[in-house]
């Protein structure tokens, strides 16, 4: 490998470079998700030598907002959608989203945007000594984070129907809901299928709201470049390495080198541990891979006799703090048709009768805070081996909240209400839902699912129980940042796409401060280690 | 002009590009998997396999997905392929490889595995239905099925003003009393 990104594009497709490159720059962030898009851009934006480098493809908006459901799965979703983390115990299997391509998983959002619950950052400050993690200290960068990607409060006007049988159902048994915010400005169009991109180009993935700035201010970003190790040098983080993916079959992978004093690992809470593992890294403290949190989530699908049409409308516009106690958020959603009709029970005549319904049903869905109990361990390739064991009082959540949603909808009126536990015939009244709740059975036949995986390489101010400092810095490297949801010290309970780029935003303003400081100690360190020679 | 063999290194993971991702022996299984999976019924209530266009939709959508991820991925969906061809005797007690089973049978295998107190043998099936379902219910005669009123998935729709007058007529007009919970109800008793 040699001399400079062999392309002029600002955003270059790795796998169509005739070569590897051999650059150097002041940040080298790997990942452009919701953290590392985040990091590069302020840092370009505070004049300071970006490089991204993105393990997925680039696709622009205007190729993605034509990909079908399924083609957006194979292009965008790591793995293709299928993404387990194996139950140990009595755990469902549960499927985690995560995006892989330039703008990560912010791609596949249903854009809905929360802070980090008060309680959760006063248990952050008083419990585990997090000072700088306070409600307000984020309080700037949240609101900035929100200016860019346009938070805005979805009206009641845009609720699809098949949010607003559920809200009525809940209002008759005393439940509140809430509108939600979501960041597509006013320029939803209802077209309910966020999770597989925006047709209308209305949501704000990192990809729209912050990459063209970072790009603007000579930030440059290598798609299909997938980092294998942070280098080392003199003790201190140096650059890393890796090669380039997707090129002409058969041939060598093209290999490229990145040297910059500060190193912004931003992976995502999966990977992110797996490229500091493979570093070398982890062996003080025991926080690397474990304790990873997922917010468990379950959904029902409900049938009318009436049309409901569910597909018009945003995919999520309210929620619920009415369980909170109880450690679950209720939070309306819907999804792509085929991907619905696929996930209803049955097979054969019997599927296709269901997906002959679909006009007729509603969906709603609900996440649990849970404790935490899942690890990120090296895998023989390179994917990881993701493990989960849910706390008792974590899965006794889930099943209670199977229960409410289906209480919500018999109470709106529902005909029957398809649970995520398989093998059990649809309720069709309150005294059915208890009834499964009540039932002993493999949890494992609950179809689970995840999209908020957290706290794998958590904040601590201590090294024997952290990964990295509050500043985002990795106690045992020096110059090494980790930018993205591993960072989280606890489960939020809520959507995490804001509270990342909240910190990563802090951790951005931060090093652009620091910067200086930072190099001149990379270049001590060196000439420290040049003349010891 | 081919690399010298020499200087070629093989990649070893297909992540790097796009490729098929079963071999002839999976696609064989899958297939058979498909045809049950979206089977339909005739006029007459008899069972029918699903199309040769819908099966061949349902693998191929499902085969791209394997063919672009990893190759623990593909292992890992080449090993359920076993499990799947080679349990009907321990589900059903059909001494006969799943591919190999009549069509109904090969449905009441599919039902039981759903159906299992063993939640490992239920998520067996999702392992492969959801994925075939998904592209199967995209396009066509099945997209059409579940009646969604757009021509295609990525067609747009600007949703008119809804004002709640979409509510079934059934539910009582707002303000009515509120419906008890089970555990409310329970508590009143």
């Amino acid at each position: 490998m040699s001399g400079e990104i062999p392309s002029a594009e600002p955003i270059v497709h790795g796998r169509d470079l005739a070569r590897g490159f051999d650059e150097s720059c002041d940040v080298v962030v790997i990942g452009s998700g919701a953290g590392g898009a985040v990091v590069a851009t302020l840092l370009a934006e505070a004049g300071l030598r970006v490089i991204v480098l993105e393990e997925g493809p680039y696709y622009r908006p205007a190729d993605y907002q034509s990909f079908r459901p399924s083609e957006s799965v194979r292009r965008l979703f790591r793995e293709a959608g299928m993404i387990t983390a194996f139950g140990v115990g009595q755990t469902p299997i549960i499927s985690l989203t995560m995006g892989r391509a330039v703008g990560g998983s912010s791609l596949l959002t249903g854009g809905v945007c929360f802070r980090i619950p008060g309680e959760v950052h006063h248990r952050w400050v008083k419990d585990l000594g997090l000072d700088e993690l306070s409600e307000r200290a984020l309080d700037p960068a949240y609101a900035d984070v929100e200016r860019r990607i346009a938070a805005r409060e979805v009206p009641a006007k845009m609720r699809s129907a098949s949010t607003s049988l559920f809200v009525e159902g809940a209002r008759r048994l005393g439940i509140e809901m809430h509108p939600l915010r979501r960041n597509t400005g006013d320029d939803c169009e209802g077209n309910a299928r966020c999770n597989f991109t925006c047709p209308a180009g209305a949501k704000r993935s990192v990809d729209v709201a912050y990459l063209p700035s970072a790009v603007e201010h000579g930030a440059r970003v290598v798609s299909d470049a997938l980092v294998q190790k942070v280098l080392l040098e003199h003790g201190r983080a140096a650059g890393v390495e890796g090669r380039l993916l997707g090129g002409e079959m058969g041939a060598p992978s093209h290999r490229f080198r990145v040297r910059a004093p500060v190193v912004v690992a931003a992976c995502g809470a999966v990977h992110s541990p797996l490229l500091l593992m493979a570093s070398g890294l982890g062996a003080r403290s025991r926080a690397l891979g474990e304790q990873l949190t997922l917010h468990p989530a379950v959904r029902v699908v409900a049938r009318f006799d009436e049309e409901v049409n569910g597909w018009d409308g945003s995919l999520q516009s309210v929620y619920s703090d009415h369980f909170a106690g109880e450690g679950i958020k209720l939070v309306g959603v819907y999804t792509a048709v085929n991907v619905l009709a696929a996930s209803l029970p049955g097979v054969g005549p019997k599927l296709r009768r269901r997906a002959r319904d679909l006009p007729r049903c509603a969906v709603f869905g609900a996440m649990i805070h849970d404790e935490g109990g899942g690890t990120v361990r090296l895998g023989p390739g390179r994917e990881p081996i993701l493990t989960y064991a849910m706390a008792p009082r974590d899965l006794a959540r889930l099943r209670r909240s199977i229960t409410i949603l289906s209480e919500m909808a018999i109470a709106a009126g529902a005909r029957e209400v398809f649970t995520s536990v398989f093998g059990f015939p649809a309720l069709r009244s309150m005294d059915d839902a208890v009834a499964l709740e009540r039932a002993s059975y493999d949890a494992r036949r609950i179809e689970c699912m995840a999209f908020h995986p957290l706290g794998s390489a958590r904040a601590a101010n201590d090294p024997r129980r952290g990964v990295v400092d509050q500043g985002g810095e990795c106690f045992e490297l020096p110059g090494l940042f980790v930018a993205d949801g591993s960072i989280l010290p606890t489960s939020i309970g809520v959507n995490s796409q804001v509270p990342i780029m909240a910190m990563a935003t802090r951790i951005a303003w931060r090093l652009g401060e620091r910067f200086r400081r930072i190099a001149a100690q990379a270049r001590a360190a060196s000439s420290v280690g040049l003349s010891a020679l | 002009m081919p690399l010298p063999a020499a200087t070629a290194a093989k990649a070893t993971d297909r992540l790097d590009w796009p490729q098929r991702g079963f071999s002839a022996w999976t696609r064989r299984i899958v297939r058979a998997a498909a045809q049950a999976i979206l089977a339909d019924e005739d006029e007459a209530g008899a069972l029918v396999p699903a199309s040769p266009s819908t099966c061949e939709r349902a693998v191929s959508g499902f085969e791209l997905s394997v063919g672009r991820s990893s190759a623990e991925l593909r292992r890992g969906i080449a090993v359920l392929s076993v499990l799947l061809e080679w349990l009907p005797l321990f589900v059903i007690g059909a001494p006969r490889r799943m591919s190999r089973l009549p069509l109904e049978r090969r449905l009441h295998y599919f039902e039981a595995l759903e159906a299992s107190r063993i939640g490992l043998l239920s998520m067996l099936l999702v392992a492969f239905k959801v994925p075939l379902a998904i592209p199967a219910f995209e396009e066509a005669e099945e997209l059409a099925l579940t009646g969604f009123d757009r021509p295609d998935t990525v067609a747009r729709r600007r949703l008119p003003v809804h004002d709640g007058s979409l509510l079934p007529a059934a539910l009582p007009l707002q303000g009515s009393a509120p419906v008890p919970s089970s555990s409310e109800a329970e508590a009143g008793a």
